[in-house]
C-alpha cells in the first residue's frame, strides 16, 4: 500500500518538477486522466494524471500513457473493445453480472459542466484538447448513465491547472495515506483472487493496486533470478508444445497407414 | 402356435385381408407370397401385434399367438414370444455395436446377465457373426446387417420368427447365407418362421407351406408345389416345370434336375441363341476408373465399354462398387483416378442440363427422383426443367406403364408404378444411356415382367442400358453383357450367358437345372423345344 | 477376472471434461495450445480405431473454422479495441440508435491477438469434446448411466444415431436432385432437400419406435410401485439438472447463479437418492457392463487434476493463467500451470498397450 502510494507520489513529483517535462510541442494537447477504483471513503482509491498526447491519439492512448507514467500495469480489453481491467484490477472477469447489477469499469467524459457517461469506447475517440477522461470501477452498477461518476472536479482546467506544460496532481486521498503500514505482498495476494466484487468497506482495493504496482515495479527493476526462471519454464512449455506437435503428426501418419 | 381367426383388415375403404383363416404349427417355415400391396407386411405385423397397435386401421377377427390374443397384448409384451425383423434392418437398430444390439432385447426383458451372456454367444454362433461381434453396425454390409437383425431377435429366444423380405436387399451369396441359417434354426431349435418375400426363387426351396395372397382378399394356403401350380407369381423353376408338364411341380433345383434328363437331352443339339453385339457406337467408356470414399477404395481400375443398343448388367456382392461405378458414369461421383466419359466427355464436367440429355440415372430408391405432390405436376415440372414440349414426359411415362392417375401422390403409387414414373421422367429428354441401380428391388413378378419388356424395347431403340443388380433372373432375361465386380475390380466381363453360367453364385435357376447347357430362361427353352417338335 | 482392457468410456469423458474445464480457466494462448496438443496426442495414441475414422478430425476442422470466424468478426466489428493499428479499414458510419455497433475502422494487433486467443479457447473446448467422442462413443457412456435414467439415455442414443442418418439422407436427396438437374443450393434447393429428408426421418423414427416396442422396450414388470418409480426418475432428473446448473455457475465464475457450489452438491445428493430409490428394483439387466478399474480411475483423475491444478494456479496468481495483449508481451508460463498440462498426459502410459494391432487380436481370442 505504501509503495503504491509512493509510486504515485513519485510520479506526481516527477511530473510536477518544473522543467522536468518539456513544453507542449506543436499539435500536442493535455488530457486529464481520472481513474477511480471505487473503494469508498478514506482510501487511496483514485488518482489523476495529466498526460500530453499528439493530435490524433485516442483516449485509450491517453489512459495507456497515464498508466505508464504511474508505472502501473496496462489496462486490458476484451476482443469487443470493452475495458476489462486497469492497473491489473480486477484480476479476473470483464464486465461481470452480479446478483443485483453489473460490475465493470464505467467510462465518463469530463467537461466544465460535469461528467457525462460515455456511450463509446476510449479507442474510438480521438482526444480533443482540454478534456478530462474518467474511469470509475462500479462494483454493483447498473451499466447505464445512472452509475456513479468519478469524484472531484470534472473540468480539465481544475485538474490540470496549466495547460501549457505537463503537470500531474494527485487527489488528497492518495497523499494522505503514505504512512500506512507495509503489507507483505504474499499476504495480500490471496485477497486478490476472487472475481467477486469487493465488499463496500473493503480495504483490499489499494492492496490490489499495490500488488499490481509492485509486480510492475519488480519487472522494471529486472530482478534477474525469478525472471530467468520464469523464462526457462516458458521455454520448457514451448519445447513441450513442439514435442506434442511432432508426436501428434507421427501418430496421425501412422493411423492413416 | 399362430392362429388367424377370420381376420379382416383395412386402412381405408378397401379390405386388404378378408376372412383370413390360417394356422401355423410349431417348427414350420411358412412363406407369404403375393403381389405388391396384397397385405403381406400387414399379415406379418399382426403376428407381432405391430398391426393394429402401431398402425391404426380397422381389424375384425383375432390373431392368437402362443395362446394370447394380440388384441389384448401390446407388442412389448409379445417380445419374448415373437421376434420381428422388418424390411430395412438398419432402420431398426437401437445401439451401435453388434454385441450390444444382440443383447438389447434381453436387457429389456430383464434376463440374468449369465444367461444373457450365453444366449448372445449362441446367437452369434447361429448367425456366424463371431468375427463381427465388436464391429460398429454402421460399417456392416447389407447381408451382415440382416444377420445381426435376426440374431438380435433370436437372442431373446422367441418361439416365432417373423421376417419381412429378408433377402431382397442382399446379393445371392448373402441371401443364401441368411436362408441357410434360418433353415438350421427351423431344423435344430424347432423355431416357427413366417416370412414374406418377392424373390421366390430364393425362398421357395426352404418353404414348408406357402400362403398366397392375391391382393383381392382371398388367400390360398398349401404345399409350395401345389399352390404354385395355379399362381401367376412363380419363379422360373415352376414355369419350367409347367412347360415340361411335371407333376407335382418341383420347387428345388435338385428335384428339377432329377427330372430334367429328357429335357437336357432334347436341348443338347439345339443352337443357343446368339449374343447381341449391339451397335458400333460406343456411348460410354470407363478407363482405369478408381473412386474412393475417405480411405476406402470403392473402385480400383475399372475398364468398361458401353455400346449403344445393349444392356450391360453389373453384378457383385453388396459393397463391391456397383453403385459407385454407375455414379461415376452418371457424373455424380468424382473419379479419383482414371476417367469416365459419356459420348467423349467426362460427365462431371457437363452442365446439369447437358448431362441429363446424355445420361439418365434411376437410383436405388426411385422415389428420391420424385418430389411433387401429384403425378401430373411431376411430369409438368420435368418438361419445364428439361425444356421439352409440354406433355413429353407424361407421354414417356404412359408408354412405360399405361396412364397413371394424374391426381395421385407419387408416394401412394405401387413400387412398380413409381419406378415407371421415375424412369419415364429420366427417359423424357431421350438420353443415349440409361443407368439403373437395383431396378427390381421390391418389384413383384408382374412389375418385373413389365420392366423387362420396357428395357428390351429401349435396347431396340438404340439406347445403351447399364444396370447394377442382384437379380440373376433379370440378368438372365435381358442382359447382353455382364460385368462382375469384387472389391472394386472387374473379375469377370463378357457376354451375359458366359458370365452367369460360369459363376455359380450368379447362375439363374434354369441354368442350374439344365447345367452344363447354357440356357438361361424358360422362354428360350420353350422356343428351342418348339423347334424340336 | 479383470476385463479392463481399456479405460471405461465414462473415464474418457471425465478426462475430456477436465481438460475442457482447464481450458476455460485460462486465456493464456501458450497454455491453450499445450492443452490442444495434449488432447490430440492422447486421442491419436489411444482412440479405438475399429469403428472407422476418428471424429477428432471433424472437430478439429470445426475448431479451426471457429478461430477464423472469430478473427474475421474482429476485423469487421473490432473498431473499439485500442492498440497498435495494423491497417485501417473504411469505417461505416452508424446511425445514433445503433451506437453500440461499429463496423470497419482500425484493425489493431492487440485486437487480433485477443480474438485469436479467445477463439483458441473455444476451439480447445471443442477439441476436448471431439476427443471424448473419439476415445469412447457417447452411446457407451449412455449405456453406463444408472437404470433410472434409462429412458432418457435411450432417447439421447436414438438422437445420436439420427444425426448421421439424416446426413446420409441429405446426401442421397442431393444426388437425386443433381440427377434431375435441379438446384442443390440456395433457398429453392434447401426446400427441395428438406422436405424429402424430413419425410424420410419421420418414417425412420416410426420404424425405430416399432422395432423398440417389438423388442420389449418399456416393458413393465409384474409387481412394481409406479408412484415410487416416477418419484425416483423425477428425483434423478431434477438432481442432474441441478448439477448442470451448479456446474455452469461454478465455471462461469460469477454471481449468475447464487450458491452454485451448494446447488451442485444438492444436485448430486438428489440424483444419488433417485438412483438408490430405484436401483433396488431394477427391471432391466445389463449385458457385460464394462468394469471401472484402476486404469479408468487414473484417467479420469488425470483430467480433473489438470483442471484443479489450473484452477489453483489461477487462484494463487491470476496473472499466470490469464494473458492479455495489453501491453504486447510473450505469454509466460508458471511451473504449476505446466505441471497441470503434463498431468493431462498421464493416460498415455496407463492405457497404452504395446502394439495396438497385436492386442486387438488377443482381445478377439479372449472374447472367442
Amino acid at each position: 500500500m505504501r509503495r503504491f502510494s509512493l509510486l504515485i507520489l513519485a510520479a506526481a513529483l516527477l511530473g510536477a518538477v518544473p522543467g522536468a517535462a518539456p513544453a507542449l510541442a506543436a499539435g500536442e494537447r493535455t488530457i486529464a486522466v481520472v481513474v477511480d477504483f471505487g473503494a469508498g471513503e478514506g482510501l487511496p482509491a483514485s488518482f489523476t494524471l495529466c498526460v500530453k498526447e499528439p493530435s490524433g491519439a485516442t483516449d485509450a492512448q491517453a489512459l495507456a500513457d497515464a498508466l505508464t507514467t504511474a508505472k502501473l500495469r496496462q489496462s486490458t480489453y476484451s476482443s469487443s473493445g470493452l475495458l476489462c481491467s486497469i492497473a491489473g484490477y480486477p484480476s479476473t472477469g470483464c464486465g461481470v453480472p452480479t446478483s443485483s447489477g453489473y460490475s465493470y469499469w464505467a467510462y465518463f467524459h469530463g467537461g466544465a459542466e460535469g461528467w457525462s457517461y460515455a456511450s463509446d469506447g476510449p479507442a474510438e475517440r480521438t482526444a480533443s484538447p482540454g478534456t478530462a477522461e474518467g474511469w470509475r470501477f462500479e462494483r454493483d452498477g447498473r451499466g447505464n448513465p445512472s452509475d456513479q461518476v468519478p469524484p472531484g472536479p470534472s473540468g480539465p482546467a481544475a485538474l490540470c491547472p496549466s495547460s501549457t506544460e505537463t503537470t500531474s496532481t494527485t487527489l488528497p486521498a492518495v497523499t494522505t495515506t503514505t504512512e500506512a503500514t507495509p503489507v507483505p505482498i504474499s499476504a495480500t495476494a490471496s485477497s486478490t483472487t476472487t472475481s467477486q466484487p469487493l465488499p463496500p468497506t473493503s480495504t483490499t482495493t489499494p492492496s490490489v493496486v499495490h500488488e499490481a504496482a509492485a509486480r510492475t515495479a519488480a519487472a522494471h527493476e529486472h530482478s534477474s533470478s525469478p525472471a530467468s526462471a520464469s523464462a526457462m519454464v516458458t521455454v520448457a512449455a514451448v519445447g513441450l508444445l513442439a514435442v506434442l506437435g511432432v508426436v501428434a503428426l507421427v501418430l496421425r501418419r501412422r493411423s492413416r497407414a | 402356435m399362430i392362429r388367424f381367426e377370420s381376420v379382416s383388415f383395412r386402412y381405408d375403404a378397401t379390405w386388404i385381408l378378408r376372412h383370413l383363416n390360417l394356422e401355423v404349427a410349431e417348427g414350420e417355415l411358412v412363406v407369404v407370397v403375393g403381389p405388391t400391396g396384397s397385405g403381406k407386411t400387414t399379415l406379418l405385423k399382426m403376428i407381432d401385434g405391430l398391426v393394429p397397435h402401431f398402425s391404426g386401421g380397422e381389424m375384425l377377427g383375432d390373431v392368437v399367438v402362443d395362446g394370447r390374443s394380440i388384441r389384448d397384448t401390446p407388442p412389448t409384451e409379445l417380445a419374448s414370444t415373437v421376434g420381428y425383423v422388418g424390411q430395412d434392418p438398419a432402420a431398426t437398430f437401437v445401439t451401435d455395436r453388434v454385441e450390444d444390439e444382440i443383447a438389447y432385447a434381453m436387457e429389456n426383458l430383464g434376463i440374468e446377465p449369465s444367461v444373457m451372456r450365453r444366449r448372445v454367444e449362441d446367437a452369434l454362433d447361429l448367425m456366424s457373426l463371431h468375427e463381427l461381434r465388436d464391429r460398429q453396425l454402421a460399417t456392416l454390409s447389407g447381408g451382415q446387417r440382416q444377420r445381426v437383425a435376426i440374431a438380435a431377435v433370436l437372442a431373446a429366444s422367441p418361439g416365432i420368427l417373423v421376417l419381412d423380405e429378408p433377402t431382397s436387399a442382399l446379393d445371392p451369396g448373402a441371401a443364401e447365407e441368411v436362408l441357410a441359417s434360418l433353415t438350421r434354426l427351423v431344423h435344430d431349435v424347432g423355431l416357427t418362421v413366417v416370412l414374406a418375400e418377392h424373390r421366390l426363387a430364393r425362398v421357395l426351396p426352404f418353404a414348408d407351406r406357402v400362403v398366397l395372397l392375391d391382393g383381392a382378399g382371398t388367400v390360398e394356403v398349401g404345399e409350395p408345389g401345389v399352390v404354385m401350380a395355379s399362381s401367376s407369381l412363380a419363379p422360373p423353376i415352376i414355369d419350367l416345370g409347367r412347360l415340361a408338364g411335371w407333376s407335382p411341380l418341383p420347387v428345388t433345383v435338385r428335384d428339377a434336375r432329377r427330372r430334367a434328363g429328357a429335357m437336357r437331352a432334347a436341348l443338347d443339339h439345339e443352337p443357343v441363341p446368339a449374343t447381341l453385339v449391339g451397335g458400333t457406337e460406343v456411348v460410354a467408356i470407363a478407363d482405369g476408373l478408381c473412386a474412393s470414399y475417405g480411405s476406402t477404395l470403392a473402385l480400383d481400375g475399372v475398364d468398361l465399354e458401353v455400346r449403344a443398343g445393349t444392356i450391360t448388367a453389373v453384378m457383385g456382392r453388396n459393397g463391391s462398387g456397383k453403385s459407385t461405378l454407375l455414379g461415376c458414369l452418371a457424373g455424380i461421383n468424382q473419379p479419383s483416378c482414371g476417367a469416365a466419359t459419356v459420348q467423349g466427355t467426362p460427365p462431371t464436367t457437363l452442365s446439369a442440363k447437358e448431362r441429363i440429355r446424355r445420361v439418365g440415372f434411376v437410383p436405388q430408391d426411385a422415389s428420391l427422383l420424385l418430389y411433387c405432390q401429384r403425378v401430373d405436376q411431376e411430369c409438368a415440372t420435368a418438361d419445364e426443367e428439361h425444356h421439352l414440349a409440354p406433355g413429353t414426359t407424361s407421354a414417356s411415362v404412359a408408354r412405360l406403364t399405361g396412364e397413371l392417375d394424374p391426381a395421385r401422390h407419387p408416394r401412394d403409387l405401387s413400387e412398380g408404378q413409381r419406378l415407371a414414373l421415375a424412369l419415364g421422367i429420366v427417359l423424357a429428354p431421350a438420353p443415349r444411356m440409361v443407368l439403373l441401380d437395383e431396378p427390381t428391388r421390391g418389384l413383384d413378378y408382374e412389375a418385373k415382367r413389365a420392366l423387362v419388356a420396357v428395357l428390351a424395347e429401349l435396347r431396340d431403340e438404340g439406347v445403351a442400358i447399364v444396370m447394377a443388380t442382384h437379380d440373376v433372373e433379370l440378368v438372365a432375361q435381358v442382359a447382353d453383357h455382364a460385368v462382375v465386380l469384387a472389391q472394386g475390380e472387374v473379375i469377370a466381363h463378357g457376354p451375359a450367358r458366359d458370365v452367369v453360367c460360369h459363376t455359380p453364385a450368379f447362375a439363374p435357376q434354369v441354368a442350374k437345372v439344365l447345367s452344363p447347357l447354357p440356357w438361361l430362361t424358360v422362354a428360350e427353352v420353350a422356343g428351342a423345344l418348339e423347334g424340336v417338335r | 477376472m479383470n476385463r479392463e482392457h481399456r479405460p471405461h468410456a465414462v473415464a474418457w469423458w471425465l478426462w475430456s471434461a477436465g481438460l475442457a474445464i482447464a481450458a476455460l480457466r485460462t486465456s493464456n494462448p501458450l497454455l491453450l495450445l499445450l492443452l490442444a496438443g495434449v488432447i490430440c496426442v492422447v486421442t491419436l495414441a489411444l482412440a479405438d480405431r475399429t469403428g472407422g475414422p476418428s471424429p477428432l478430425g471433424t472437430f478439429a476442422r470445426v475448431a479451426a473454422i471457429i478461430i477464423v470466424l472469430r478473427v474475421v468478426l474482429q476485423v469487421i466489428f473490432g473498431q473499439r479495441v485500442p492498440g497498435h493499428v495494423l491497417v485501417s479499414l473504411p469505417s461505416l458510419p452508424m446511425p445514433s440508435w445503433a451506437e453500440g455497433v461499429s463496423i470497419g475502422g482500425p484493425v489493431t494487433v492487440e485486437g487480433l491477438l485477443s480474438a485469436l486467443s479467445g477463439g483458441l479457447r473455444l476451439a480447445v473446448v471443442l477439441l476436448a469434446f471431439g476427443a471424448a467422442n473419439s476415445l469412447a462413443s457417447p452411446r457407451e457412456v449412455l449405456r453406463s448411466l444408472p437404470g433410472v435414467l434409462h429412458e432418457i439415455a435411450v432417447a439421447v442414443t436414438v438422437a445420436l444415431c439420427f444425426a448421421p442418418e439424416v446426413l446420409a439422407s441429405v446426401r442421397r436427396v442431393r444426388q437425386a436432385r443433381m440427377l434431375r438437374g435441379r438446384p442443390t443450393t440456395g433457398i429453392a434447393g434447401m426446400r427441395g432437400i428438406a422436405v424429402p429428408v424430413l419425410e424420410d426421418a419421420l418414417e425412420r423414427s416410426v420404424q425405430l419406435a416399432a422395432s423398440m416396442g417389438a423388442r420389449g422396450f418399456g416393458r413393465r414388470p409384474v409387481v412394481r410401485s409406479r408412484a415410487r418409480d416416477r418419484g425416483a426418475v423425477a428425483l434423478a432428473i431434477v438432481g442432474s439438472l441441478l448439477v448442470l446448473a451448479g456446474g455452469y455457475g461454478i465455471l462461469a465464475g460469477s454471481d449468475v447463479i447464487p450458491g452454485a457450489a451448494w446447488l451442485a452438491v444438492l444436485g448430486v445428493v438428489a440424483a444419488a437418492g433417485g438412483v438408490l430409490l430405484s436401483g433396488r428394483r431394477a427391471v432391466r439387466t445389463r449385458y457385460r457392463p464394462a468394469p471401472f478399474g484402476w486404469r479408468s480411475t487414473v484417467c479420469a483423475l488425470s483430467g480433473w487434476a489438470t483442471a484443479a491444478l489450473m484452477a489453483v494456479a489461477g487462484i494463487l496468481d491470476p496473472a499466470s493463467v490469464t494473458w492479455s495483449p495489453w501491453p504486447l508481451s510473450w505469454p509466460a508460463v508458471t511451473p504449476l500451470a505446466l505441471l497441470a498440462i503434463v498431468v493431462g498426459l498421464v493416460p498415455i502410459p496407463v492405457a497404452l498397450r504395446p502394439s495396438p494391432r497385436g492386442s486387438t487380436r488377443a482381445l478377439v481370442e479372449v472374447g472367442a
